[in-house]
């Protein structure tokens, strides 16, 4: 007879073999957070999460509530970011989160299935190349216009210990271009080119595991782990012809290769303490770790060849023998810590509705160093308070039973103004002073089922 | 309460509601894959390269200066006015000098010249003006030239020139008054014992209150400082170096650049930079060493100092072309914005030099087209 604990083992094994054969990515979970009530308090859930956001946030929160659920959220954040004193035309970051949470119970055995889905509403997903002597604000520029898609099981093998594990799936790409043909330098007419096109949009996974313990009542203890994720993108062109003078052919060969890592998020390792120090209020305080310090340089690595035979051309083409490529340059990033604190209030309470008010905060050091050479990554500080209220409607039998859920915050993020100042006086850039602030909102309808 | 008071919220209260949702929903709909551009580039290190403003963005057709038959030996700002230096060719015109290098002014083709300043500007194009400053004095030996202008804080203006025996001074209380000198004007002599030649085309910055001189002997760049700005000491560039040396000008950072034979006329500016940090940027014409021929090819290359005598070179030139930029002058233009940069070409030949004044920008995307005109 297989038991329970067996099958939990094996499920977890399972995931964590199928997490770690693919290399893992960045999410807008890391940006915005997921779900209402969680970015409300700050992101500090991790030991006691039991809606969507636990597909994020810890997936051992799965099995912890009391039935299914069903989240649907809006959120949305703007940023007022600026480079000596001009905007930098970072793009609002907002999207849909669905979710589902289903704890399940068959005989002893609870367990439990989640799926988190974020959907930006500007568009699925944004890659941008990195221009090195461009500055731009590289953790908010691309990084949260991704597609975010989560699967976690979880599972409660003794009533105060919940387990989970999931997977995330991001995105890189492939693409292709093929060019050949004539291309006849004084007559347009008549060059004759073809091309093909070919783009993979591959899937790539990265592992989460987390665990809740339930001390008591009142005090709960969570951590989790989140794998790294490297988004790469490749980009190979190639064109093979010939340049065309009158009736002589010149062949020509070129390839660029470039490769380059779009996104990437650290892994990270987070300790969650919530508690109810007196009645009707939730205090809980996470430290997450994350592992900056591996990231890889953004800066792709290029190889260009050009081949072409102008002896026979009855023109003079200046044509340089060496076409060079760029290299990558090393990130110097450093490991951060980031404390996460969250109050719940229950401000109101009878047998049909209960409304809670939230306060959440958050200290995200910058990992990025003063971008003082060729690079130009530009990053702050950031200092995060929201504001926010929840209303639980309860007696709504026979039509739900359970209670419906709405949520709502205002967010504001300080990103204190840091001065780049180059090791060259003549850097083709120069010195430059980057800040600013962020404004978020979000509101969010949750069912559940008891 | 609100009701009472509007009544026409109770009645429309279904449609205003109504209306916020469809307003929502098209505002949101509108940002839908709505592309967010670029930022724009950044440039505050003035070290380009710059652009040269095109025809339609400018008076005349790209130049600063429209002088006719007359010879043209360097400009530079100060406030709202250009000072240079001009003189009308002689008649009959004299053979020229076939020792000096092809782009090289001869002025004994020249009366003598003598230093302008016009104070109309219009799309980055100047009016002839008047004369400002003549030869006076013995050691001029008849001739005033090459000016470079400084601005004070207090709003009056230095005027330092070349001449035969050094560097001259003349100053105003304003930059449109009257120049004048104090003595002899004198304010640095040229020490032909160490210069290859007499000192030409000076320029001034006050860094951290001391007042840094650089002037050129036609192969290399002297500096020599000073409390008042009045009168210069020459200075030694290189303490480890025997005697009095110039300032040591960076090779080009890329091999395949050409070698320089000589670095002369630079221009000077003091500049902050956002974070605070104060340079002494000079832009120098560089001339290099002919590849083939007689090509004689120039381009200006921009450097900045903390001291103002250890510079380092920016990698790329601030301005290269075809026809030999030279006798760079450079002002802070839109502050934060732009900067331009004024350098002196060969357009009408060589034998005369007739010269014009060319007006290129830093950072390139700065935009001087003039707005359409309005659909009548």
């Amino acid at each position: 007879m297989v038991t329970p604990v067996r099958l939990a083992s094996v499920a977890l094994a399972l995931s964590l073999l199928l997490g770690l054969s693919g290399q893992a990515h960045a999410t807008p979970g890391d940006t915005l957070g997921i779900g209402t009530r969680n970015i409300n308090l700050g992101g500090a859930v991790t030991a006691d999460v039991e809606d969507v956001g636990g597909n994020y946030y810890n997936p051992a929160g799965i099995v912890r509530g009391p039935g299914l659920r069903l989240s649907l959220s809006y959120v949305s954040m703007n940023s007022a970011l600026e480079i000596n004193g001009n905007d930098s035309n970072v793009e609002r970051m907002s999207g849909i989160t669905l979710g589902i949470v289903a704890p399940l119970q068959i005989g002893s055995f609870r367990f439990g299935f989640g799926l988190g889905v974020h959907l930006p509403d500007q568009r699925l997903s944004r890659t941008r190349s990195t221009i090195q002597s461009r500055p731009r604000w590289e953790r908010y520029d691309t990084r949260p216009h991704k597609v975010f898609l989560s699967t976690n099981i979880a599972f409660r093998p003794i009533d105060w210990l919940l387990i989970g594990v999931g997977i995330t799936f991001q995105s890189p790409s492939d693409l292709q271009l093929v060019i050949d043909g004539d291309a006849d330098l004084f007559r347009v007419s008549s060059t004759r080119l073809r091309h093909q096109f070919e783009g993979d949009l591959t899937s790539t996974r990265y592992p989460q595991v987390g665990t809740q313990i339930i001390a008591s009542e009142n005090l709960s203890f969570g951590i989790s782990w989140r794998g790294a994720l490297n988004l790469r993108n490749r980009l190979a062109a190639t064109v093979d012809g010939n340049v065309v003078v009158g009736s002589v052919r010149a062949p020509l060969d070129f390839s660029l290769i470039s490769d380059s890592v779009s996104t990437y998020m650290p892994q990270q390792l987070t300790l969650g303490v919530a508690a109810h120090p007196v009645e009707r209020l939730r205090v809980s305080m996470d430290l997450t770790w994350m592992d900056w310090s591996k990231h890889p340089s953004l800066i792709p690595t290029e190889e260009i060849t050009l081949m072409i035979d102008l002896s026979q051309l009855p023109v003079m083409l200046d044509i340089p023998e060496e076409i060079g490529g760029r290299s990558p340059i090393p990130m110097n990033m450093r490991d951060t810590l980031v404390p996460r604190v969250g109050i719940e209030f229950d401000a109101f309470q009878n047998d049909s509705i209960l409304v809670q008010a939230r306060l959440g905060y958050v200290y995200e050091g910058t990992p990025f160093p003063i971008q003082r050479g060729a690079t130009n990554f530009v990053d702050s500080d950031r200092h995060t308070i929201s504001l926010g209220a929840g209303v639980r409607l309860s007696d709504l039998r026979p039509t739900l039973p359970g209670y419906l859920q709405l949520d709502a915050y205002f967010q504001y993020a300080y990103l204190p103004t840091r001065n780049h100042q180059k090791d060259s006086l003549v850097d083709p850039v120069g010195d430059y002073r980057a800040g600013g602030q962020q404004f978020g909102f979000g509101a969010s309808l949750e069912v559940v089922f008891e | 309460m609100t009701h009472q008071a509007f009544p026409f919220l109770r009645r429309s209260g279904r449609s205003f509601r109504l209306a916020l949702v469809l307003t929502s929903l098209l505002v949101g709909c509108s940002a839908l894959g709505k592309e967010t551009p670029f930022p724009d580039p950044i440039s505050t290190s003035g070290v380009g390269p710059f652009r040269r403003l095109g025809t339609t963005e400018t008076r005349f057709r790209g130049l600063a200066l429209d002088l006719g038959q007359q010879g043209l030996d360097r400009a530079s700002w100060a406030g709202g006015s250009l000072f240079y230096a001009a003189a009308p060719v002689i008649a009959p015109l004299p053979a020229r000098d076939t020792t000096l290098p092809a782009r090289e002014l001869d002025p004994g083709q020249f009366d003598p010249f003598r230093i302008f300043r016009s104070d109309t500007e219009e799309r980055f194009g100047f009016d002839p003006g008047v004369v400002v400053l003549e030869a006076s004095e013995a050691w001029e030996g008849g001739f005033v030239t090459q000016p470079f202008a400084l601005e004070l804080e207090d709003g009056s203006v230095r005027v330092y020139y070349a001449a035969a025996g050094g560097i001259g001074l003349a100053s105003a209380p304003s930059v449109t008054g009257t120049l004048t000198r104090s003595g002899d004007g004198l304010a640095l002599a040229n020490d032909l014992g160490v210069m290859a030649g007499p000192l030409r085309s000076p320029a001034v910055a006050v860094l951290d209150g001391t007042y840094y001189l650089y002037a050129d002997d036609g192969t290399d760049i002297w500096v020599a400082t000073s409390v008042d700005g009045l009168t210069f000491t020459l200075l030694d560039a290189d303490d480890a170096a025997g005697g009095v040396n110039p300032l040591s000008i960076p090779d080009p950072i890329d091999d395949d650049e050409p070698l320089e034979r000589a670095h002369v006329s630079p221009a000077a500016l003091v500049a902050t930079s956002p974070t605070g940090r104060t340079t002494l940027r000079l832009y120098v014409e560089c001339q290099q060493v002919p590849e083939t021929g007689n090509e004689d090819q120039r381009i200006i290359a921009a450097l900045a100092s903390i001291d103002g005598v250890t510079f380092e070179r920016a990698r790329l030139p601030a301005q290269e072309a075809r026809d030999a930029p030279g006798q760079p002058t450079i002002r802070r233009f839109h502050e934060g914005v732009a900067e331009q940069l004024m350098y002196v070409t060969v357009t009408r030949g060589t034998d005369p030099q007739l010269r014009a004044l060319q007006v290129a920008v830093d950072p390139a995307r700065a935009n001087f087209e003039p707005a359409p005109e309005p659909m009548p």
